[in-house]
């Protein structure tokens, strides 16, 4: 009887000071990931604001003057997100500048957030901590803070959501929180309409797990959606749904590079782009894996089922209808994955969650490692090409990459859209001066004058092929 | 059965809406994602072109038959003419300036069209946008100072058409002065007579 009580004294000793030393070791870990997160945040907030693609250049005027139809910005509109840059505007007065903070902040938001959204689904500090440093090391983070689109702010805005959900489908809901995470979600939307996909799944999956609470889910929604719809109807009328078909035609058969563009049209896939991603096969497999691992689970968290539902939901969308030279359109893959993974509880194989998640992490930092410029003075590609061509003012340059950017910051030049290639070779053919293709394929036996090397995952190297005499073949 | 129902009946109030929406008010549509031969003919028209086929340019020109009329008889006359001269000379660049001088007359037809029309918001937007889409079509082919001009003042043009709203809040009034004088900038520029 005493040997029991003093082997159970021992036991209750030996996992006091275990959970002392987790708790002791759980601090100075926090402290050296803050300290790592404070060094990226002012490593990205070191890089100059710098127009990256048309797509920017149409958000910065939107900060200015809304109106999809008018390409400020282009369909779907952005709503919230322009809504946040706005807010931005009121601090910075200058659009490009308050465009540049939304998305740094949006940017920079993320890993905490997910650190949240793990905490409240297993209250585990250190699985949050976990979610929190693989968000950080994701390698398309540096794209969402400064490529100046609208990619992050729909991803923070479904963590938000993810975030509010109750950690077990039995809880007491109340009405408030669910409200709360659909209007979360619908301002997730309104911020990225182009992932309805993905967000149309996380509250299908909600929906699933929490049965419940359906009434204040889809009222929190309609709360923001209706308004937002209200306003887009207010200003664009039915004409919004026109360009809205237009586009979507147009982004599907003719510029998207979709697998429903005709063949002359379309370069890559999504394979190709996932597979010349260093660490890219692993990075999507595992997240995929983490989902379907969630899934299989009978009573997973709300917010894990959720996240584990929007993830195939979102890859079956982009393999559809995305442009695979988008790499960001995998952002919301890579941050629920994360999530996932530190969510994830394997039963009997514990060290097996730890395996993925090394993995993942070590996949991480071989793509950053191999896609990163560290210099935070090197601009985008496209405003490299713009310095190059402006010393050569007699240029004509055909590109489907920047073509607003270039005509708007380049007025003396001749600049000509290969989305029209019949239209820009002759342009190009009949040229006065130094004829040149920009372009991110990188040209075969072509005549490269220059390139200009994207600084992270997901910015595309640019091409300047010279054209050398005017020939109809060009 | 009856919320089905229900949301049917809202499903078709809507599509009727935007159908009746869509149709066009006058000869052409005035809708932004409305067909526009001579923008949808250029590729057809520019690749025979370019590869020396000047059969098959005759035929995307014929293409443009319906709309080349319009034009010729209403906005640019002698176009037809100028686009029969060319494909004859086989010159591209002429097939080039006679493509510019049809755009050319397109903006004009719209950015008229949004004069007459100032008072309704939505079409006068959505004809200046038609005259940006034709804009951008020739845009790398005009000289840079004209495209400048142009480029500017379709946007002063776009701000002079006002604003609803958002039902009411924050709306602002046409402005026909500055219209006329960024419409009048525009035309200046592309060499059309005022």
């Amino acid at each position: 009887m005493t040997q029991n009580r003093s082997i159970q004294g021992a036991t209750a000793t030996t996992a006091a000071a275990t959970a002392g030393g987790a708790r002791s070791s759980f601090t100075p870990a926090l402290l050296a990931s803050l300290l790592l997160y404070a060094a990226i945040a002012l490593w990205l907030a070191s890089h100059p604001v710098s127009l990256s693609s048309d797509d920017a250049l149409f958000l910065l005027h939107a900060l200015k003057r809304f109106s999809v139809l008018d390409f400020s910005p282009q369909f779907p509109g952005y709503p919230g997100f322009v809504a946040l840059g706005r807010l931005a505007l009121s601090i910075s007065h200058d659009p490009l500048d308050a465009l540049g903070l939304t998305t740094l902040l949006v940017a920079l938001a993320l890993p905490p957030m997910a650190g949240l959204v793990v905490w409240r689904v297993t209250g585990d500090r250190w699985r949050a901590l976990l979610a929190f440093l693989l968000t950080l090391a994701c390698p398309l983070l540096p794209d969402i803070a400064l490529s100046l689109l609208s990619d992050g702010s729909g991803i923070l805005f479904l963590l938000t959501f993810l975030s509010l959900l109750p950690r077990a489908s039995q809880e007491n809901l109340g009405f408030l929180q669910p409200f709360l995470a659909g209007a979360a979600l619908a301002f997730a939307g309104a911020c990225r309409p182009s992932d309805a996909v993905l967000l149309a799944c996380a509250l299908l999956g909600a929906l699933i797990a929490l049965p419940r609470a359906w009434k204040a889910l889809l009222a929190g929604g309609l709360a923001v959606t209706i308004p937002t719809l209200a306003v887009l109807f207010a200003l664009e009328g039915t004409l919004y749904w026109q360009e809205g078909l237009r586009f979507f035609a147009g982004n599907a058969m003719l510029w998207g590079n979709t697998p429903f563009a005709g063949t002359s049209a379309r370069h890559r896939n999504w394979l190709g782009a996932v597979a010349s991603l260093p660490g890219g096969p692993v990075l999507i497999a595992l997240p995929l894996i983490a989902a379907l691992a969630v899934l299989r689970r009978r009573r997973a968290p709300p917010a894990a089922f959720a996240a584990a539902l929007a993830l195939p939901g979102h890859m079956v969308w982009i393999l559809a209808f995305q442009n695979p030279d988008h790499l960001r359109h995998l952002a919301p893959i890579l941050i629920l994955g994360g999530i996932l993974l530190a969510t994830m509880k394997l039963p009997g194989a514990k060290s097996l969650t730890a395996i993925a998640a090394s993995l993942y992490a070590i996949a991480a930092f071989w793509c950053m490692a191999l896609t990163l410029d560290p210099n935070p003075e090197h601009l985008p590609p496209l405003a490299q090409a713009l310095s190059f061509l402006r010393a050569e003012p007699q240029a004509v340059v055909a590109t489907n990459n920047g073509v607003f950017t270039l005509r708007t910051l380049l007025p003396r030049h001749h600049i000509y859209d290969m989305h029209y290639p019949a239209d820009a070779r002759l342009g190009l053919a009949m040229a006065k001066g130094p004829a040149y293709r920009l372009t991110t394929t990188r040209p075969e036996n072509g005549n490269i004058v220059a390139a200009f090397p994207g600084r992270f995952a997901g910015e595309e190297t640019m091409w300047l092929e010279r054209k050398r005499s005017p020939r109809p073949d060009l | 059965m009856r919320r089905l129902g229900f949301l049917i009946a809202l499903f078709a109030i809507f599509a009727g809406m935007t159908v009746v929406k869509t149709v066009p008010a006058q000869a052409y549509s005035y809708a932004a994602a409305g067909a526009e031969p001579l923008l949808d003919g250029r590729e057809a028209l520019f690749s025979a072109v370019s590869a020396g086929n000047w059969d098959a340019a005759q035929k995307a020109v014929d293409q443009l038959k319906p709309e080349l009329d319009y034009l010729d008889t209403h906005e640019q006359p002698g176009i037809k003419k100028a686009f029969a001269d060319a494909i004859a000379a086989k010159d591209p660049a002429k097939v080039k300036a006679s493509f510019v001088l049809a755009a050319s007359a397109e903006i004009e037809r719209r950015v008229n069209g949004a004069r007459d029309n100032l008072k309704d918001y939505q079409t006068a937007k959505v004809l200046i946008v038609k005259s940006q889409r034709f804009y951008t079509a020739i845009a790398g082919d005009l000289p840079p100072d004209v495209s400048k001009i142009v480029s500017t003042n379709l946007q002063k043009a776009l701000d002079a058409v006002g604003n609803p709203g958002v039902f009411g809040v924050g709306a602002k009034k046409a402005d026909p002065a500055a219209f006329a004088q960024a419409r009048a900038a525009v035309l200046k520029a592309l060499g059309r007579p005022n």
